[in-house]
């Protein structure tokens, strides 16, 4: 962060290509737009470059801060839209899934997608920060500003809707298990 | 994790107790607290109802993990964000050094702003050294408020 604040070019660079993907990710799954997302992963790099200067070293992880204004910028679209219906939340297109396998995984991983579009969003942003991008669940407190317990409530909520559903809705689903 | 769904050893485990550590902790007992396990493992060990939400658990635990993926960044957005990433310091400088530099566009503005103070103090010197040196009649005060002032305080002597 130090060559960042400085100026140097290539430091930019090796940041956004380590951290660009995983906050373009989080704002995807949050969004449920490719068009928004890209704009709050910019926003998310802009204001790290207006910060840059005044970083102060052990202040805050990196990656922490990054997903935590991610996930602010998110939620402040979110709020600023109309309810969106669970349809349009939008499926990324699976690669032609050929064999039985293929398709179920296809079937299961679109289920999956759709059902945690509808969890309410800060139990999307929790799972998503945790099972997704693989944070601690301390470290997922940071980026949502909330204690680890709560993280954990956020998560053990998720996880129970989600698996209610699945055996609800998906039973073919929890068969192939 | 900081909150033990089991509660007291002493009592018996329910479906309710295991569904709750399914959701905090997930199906895989390495990550269940390790006051928990044996009696959750003996109520899924005694219980189909019990196995079967194990079970429900680890698929969902599976589904989770099979949907993480490398996710492609679009080159144009890589590009716009590095085109407004900050530059060398000396670009981002305030309006002030930006002024300095208009002025004296050159690595330095140190040396131009020392030569002149030089020369100011040399200047000085050489003019006080010369009055007292040339003129007796003027005491070094006057000579010294004469070169601040200019005419005035000599006005008063002409009276």
């Amino acid at each position: 962060m130090a060559r960042v604040g400085r100026g140097d070019q290539a430091a930019c660079a090796l940041l956004v290509d380590r951290h660009l993907g995983p906050v373009l990710g989080f704002c995807r799954r949050l969004l449920g737009n490719p068009a928004e997302a890209e704009d709050a992963a910019q926003e998310v790099f802009l204001r790290l470059w207006a910060q840059a200067g005044r970083w102060r070293p052990g202040e805050a992880k990196l990656r922490t801060w990054l997903f935590r204004v991610g996930h602010n910028l998110c939620i402040d679209k979110l709020r600023r839209r109309p309810a969106m219906p669970l349809e349009a939340a939008g499926d990324p297109a699976d690669p032609e899934p050929a064999a039985p396998e293929a398709m179920i995984q296809a079937e299961s991983r679109a289920w999956l997608r759709r059902a945690v579009a509808a969890l309410p969003d800060r139990q999307r942003a929790a799972l998503e920060l945790c099972h997704y991008q693989g944070l601690s669940n301390a470290d997922a407190a940071a980026a949502l500003g909330v204690g680890v317990e709560a993280v954990e409530s956020l998560l053990a909520r998720a996880r129970r809707t989600l698996r209610q559903r699945l055996r609800a809705e998906a039973p073919e689903l929890m068969a192939d298990a | 994790m900081t909150r033990h769904p089991g509660g007291p050893s002493n009592v018996p485990w329910t479906l309710d107790r295991l569904e709750d550590l399914l959701d905090r902790c997930g199906a895989d007992p390495a990550l269940w607290p390790a006051a928990d396990r044996p009696r959750a493992l003996g109520l899924i060990e005694a219980d189909p109802a019990a196995r079967a939400l194990v079970d429900q658990a680890a698929r969902l635990d599976r589904m989770l993990a099979g949907d993480v993926e490398p996710v492609a960044v679009p080159e144009g957005l890589r590009s716009r964000i590095l085109a407004a990433a900050p530059g060398p310091v000396r670009a981002r400088q305030g309006r002030w050094r930006r002024t300095l530099a208009g002025l004296w566009p050159f690595e330095a503005g140190w040396q131009p702003a020392g030569a002149m103070v030089a020369a100011a103090m040399l200047g000085l010197v050489l003019g006080l050294s010369g009055i007292t040196a040339g003129d007796t009649t003027v005491d070094f005060d006057s000579a010294v408020d004469s070169l601040v002032f200019g005419p005035t305080v000599l006005e008063d002597s002409l009276l």
